[in-house]
């Protein structure tokens, strides 16, 4: 009962915030602000089932941002030189998940801790893609000019439902179908959860984990993709910080940095969470430094909690 | 009972705890007198831990009291349990890898100078460590690192930080469990020296061969309540076995003739680990149960590795049905009909914090899968078909199975094996920390197992259990294999001499193989 209490919680502080939010700021509860919180959370729910299949493996991936920008750079390029959009935006996503395997090569290959290895790998993805942009243009972006361009961050579904919300549906549909209803999910929950008796079972545990890093870096790809749409090309500064909302989401949504234990559910939850309180602070006028600090008391309470959850199970 | 002869030094009075949805102690009482060994017995799952950790101020009762010399305490914290000289050596060692055995043995009771400034006082640390250890005569150095003792040194380390501190009352939970012979011997003389020296020492373990060695009297715990407390001598095995399965157990080892059939497993000249396992030659063949003997080091666990492909072979070959197979994993290993339960569950054998679904179907995925798809309602089911076959004891097969008591986990693992129709199984410690009831169900399953026509390698240190269940022992000393003996001709005397002695031919020359009138040693 206190489990599936816990489980629930994300999901009832979700609401309660809102519900509160609605009473006291004003123009708070509106399809508009609703739409505004969605578009915010798009990218961010995108990455974050990426992150929740590493997270869950036991591993972390600080690299995502700027793979993202990365991405962004390649998609603008390819666009620039005058390839057609439906090349460009598939190369774009491919990076994404070359990144990510090579990510999962410095992890299984070279046996780095995930951290060390996605942290340098986010110097590398940075670095190459202000070095990269340098080198088309004059600053750290290449603009491509045109509405076409713009068809993934302007376009809709039924003419009211935004093109990234669009994809931000199917991603999470289909990771929850991966992570429950799969071989790579079920594998994904194993490695997590006791590597050693993973491979004891014959789960060849390189090969999964290479598969998560892949996955994860696709859809920082994917991100990037959107990110380069609504800013009309690519900018080697995108994506800043992002890996830290991505992994504050997953963590608020219940998943356990110690492995095994996530749901793609909990994520989106712990990512609107976020976009919520990033939408009201920009509706009540708080600044972005205070935003910060709420967020991050929310990921200690949250990180705390699961603390306090494992030690009573354990005991 | 027996009439006490003076206030008991430590009495536990109806105890009574509740967990979310079990009754897990029912108003328990339980005396233990200064200067004796009280053996406390059951299955998993029975009680007996949580009343020690009542004990230990690491649950708090939720009725009952606890008195030393007929004085009411109160222990709300394991702080409390030390000041009032009740020291536990835990089964799962709980010491510090990267530190000293001195530094271990004073973990959270380091003596201080300077009063509050907290200033480690080494000297007096390292001293009191030397004496207690040399009042013992421990093979130990106060110096070592712990992470370079092997499990039984370690093991030792565990009871020296209950000898430290002048404990009253010493708790046991299943301390041989990782110690050979000679090691368990040893244990032995010293909660001997301890008992004459006063102290009251509460001793938990499955082998009821032990008990009845260093026992003084005896508690049955069944369900949550204390069934039975009777002086152990004049209380015999199937008598304690009655009370802690609740019924009586007819047949201890049912094993069931077999007829043996063609060979599916053949090591030859097999070398790993740097030697630590030399020039192993054998076969198993279909319907087979081939018990492997050894003492602690021997290799046995290594040569398993090897064989599954967990560790690389330096020399020699593997072949299955025929086949000579190179497995470079488990991976490889499981593909070609292996399956290895493994000694340390908890390290190998389980996803504990995952449910008994996932746990029974991680080696075998595919044969749910249809396409991509895995079917969970499917896997739902077959699960349920295991845990009604193997009665593993869970209120449902979505529970964690870190939640799971050790016999019930163990068959857990087994049914993650039987899922993925392992046809050459190899058994490391199948029995270990696990309760008598659960052992007689894996020995039927072994047996069931053999007769489906699997080919079955049994490691095991329990003697009785090795040769009643197998059909021939291979024995391994120092990693090779220095004896291949029938299970129906020899006995525990010829088989552990040579696991100590090896082949060497002054002693190689057994009086005729057919003692095998001496009957085992024990019934259980």
């Amino acid at each position: 009962m206190k489990r599936i209490l816990a489980k629930f919680l994300p999901f009832v502080f979700l609401i309660a915030l809102v519900a509160v939010l609605s009473a006291t700021v004003e123009d708070f509860a509106t399809t508009y602000t609703l739409g505004i919180v969605l578009r915010f959370t798009a990218v961010f729910i995108i990455m974050g089932v990426g992150m929740t299949f590493v997270i869950i493996s036991g591993g972390i991936d600080l690299s995502i941002g700027a793979v993202l920008a990365f991405s962004s750079i390649i998609v603008a390029w390819c666009a620039a030189a005058g390839w057609p959009l439906w090349v460009a935006f598939p190369v774009g996503v491919i990076t994404g998940t070359l990144w990510g395997a090579l990510n999962g090569l410095m992890v299984v290959g070279l046996r780095l801790p995930p951290f060390v290895a996605t942290l340098a790998s986010m110097g590398m993805a940075r670095g190459l893609a202000t070095v990269l942009a340098k080198k088309l243009s004059a600053g750290t972006s290449v603009d491509v000019p045109g509405n076409e361009f713009r068809w993934l961050a302007d376009g809709t579904v039924f003419g009211q439902i935004p093109l990234p919300v669009v994809v931000m549906v199917a991603v999470v549909a289909l990771g929850y179908y991966v992570l429950n209803h799969t071989r790579l999910g079920r594998y994904t929950f194993a490695v997590g959860s006791n590597v050693e008796a993973a491979r004891y079972s014959g789960i060849p545990v390189g090969r999964y984990k290479l598969m998560v890093y892949a996955l994860l870096g696709t859809l920082a790809g994917v991100a990037g993709m959107i990110e380069a749409s609504i800013n009309s090309g690519g900018q080697a500064t995108l994506g800043k910080e992002y890996e830290l909302r991505v992994i504050a989401a997953v963590v608020i949504g219940g998943a356990s940095l110690n492995g095994g234990v996530g749901t793609i559910l909990g994520t989106v939850t712990g990512a609107l969470i976020m976009g919520v309180i990033s939408t009201a602070s920009i509706l009540i006028g708080l600044q972005y430094e205070w935003e910060l600090v709420v967020i991050s008391v929310l990921i200690v309470t949250a990180v705390a909690f699961d603390t306090f959850q494992r030690r009573r199970a354990g005991a | 009972m027996t009439e006490p002869p003076a206030t008991p030094l430590l009495q536990m009075r109806a105890i009574d705890k509740r967990f979310p949805g079990v009754h897990a102690l029912d108003h328990v009482d339980l005396e233990v007198r200064a200067g004796e060994v009280h053996c406390l017995l059951g299955e998993n799952g029975a009680g007996k831990s949580t009343l020690m950790k009542v004990l230990m101020g690491v649950y708090r009762a939720d009725a009952g009291q606890i008195l030393l010399d007929g004085q009411p305490v109160h222990i709300g914290h394991p702080h409390q349990a030390l000041a009032h000289g009740i020291t536990m050596v835990f089964q799962e060692l709980n010491l510090v890898p990267v530190l000293s055995v001195a530094e271990n043995v004073f973990l959270g009771i380091e003596p201080l100078l300077f009063g509050p400034l907290g200033v480690v006082d080494w000297r007096t640390l390292r001293r009191r460590t030397r004496e207690t250890i040399e009042r013992f005569g421990f093979p130990l150095d106060p110096g070592t690192i712990v992470d370079r003792l092997s499990r039984a040194q370690q093991q030792l380390v565990e009871i020296t930080k209950a000898l430290v501190v002048q404990s009253r009352v010493v708790i046991m939970d299943e301390p041989t469990s990782s110690l050979s012979l000679e090691e368990t011997e040893q244990l032995f003389g010293i909660i001997r020296r301890l008992r004459d020296a006063g102290v009251a020492i509460i001793y938990i373990s499955h082998r009821l061969e032990e008990l009845q060695e260093i026992g003084d009297r005896v508690t049955v715990m069944r369900d949550g309540k204390r069934i039975y407390t009777g002086e152990v001598a004049t209380t015999d095995l199937k008598t304690m076995i009655r009370h802690m399965v609740g019924r009586e157990l007819t047949d201890m080892y049912p094993k069931e003739p077999v007829p043996i059939g063609a060979e599916r497993l053949r090591v030859e000249g097999l070398r790993a680990r740097g030697g630590r396992v030399r020039d192993v030659s054998f076969s198993v063949r279909a319907g087979e149960i081939a018990g492997i003997a050894g003492l602690v080091g021997a290799g046995r666990t290594e040569l398993a590795e090897a064989i599954f492909g967990v560790t690389p072979l330096e020399a020699g070959r593997i072949v299955v049905d025929g086949t000579p197979r190179s497995f470079r994993s488990p991976h490889d290993a499981i593909a070609a009909g292996l399956g290895l339960l493994t000694e340390d569950r908890k390290r190998t054998g389980l996803l504990l914090n995952l449910p008994v679904t996932h746990n029974t179907t991680v080696a075998a995925l595919g044969r749910l899968l249809r396409g991509f798809h895995l079917p969970l309602g499917e896997e739902r089911r077959v699960t349920m078909d295991f845990v009604g076959r193997l009665s593993i004891r869970t209120p449902s097969v979505r529970q964690l199975t870190i939640r799971l008591s050790g016999g019930n986990q163990q068959k857990v693992v087994l049914a993650k094996w039987l899922f993925a129709q392992s046809q050459i199984l190899i058994f490391d410690e199948p029995t270990l920390g696990i309760d008598v009831g659960a052992k007689v169900e894996v020995y039927r399953l072994l047996g069931e197992l053999a007769r489906q026509g699997a080919a079955i390698l049994m490691i095991s240190s329990d003697l009785p259990e090795l040769l009643a269940m197998s059909d021939r022992i291979l024995v391994m000393r120092r990693g090779e294999l220095v004896a291949e003996l029938d299970a129906r001709q020899t006995d525990q005397e010829e088989t552990l001499r040579y696991m100590a002695l090896g082949a060497d031919p002054d002693f190689a020359a057994p009086p005729a193989s057919a003692a095998a009138t001496t009957t085992n040693g024990s019934p259980a």
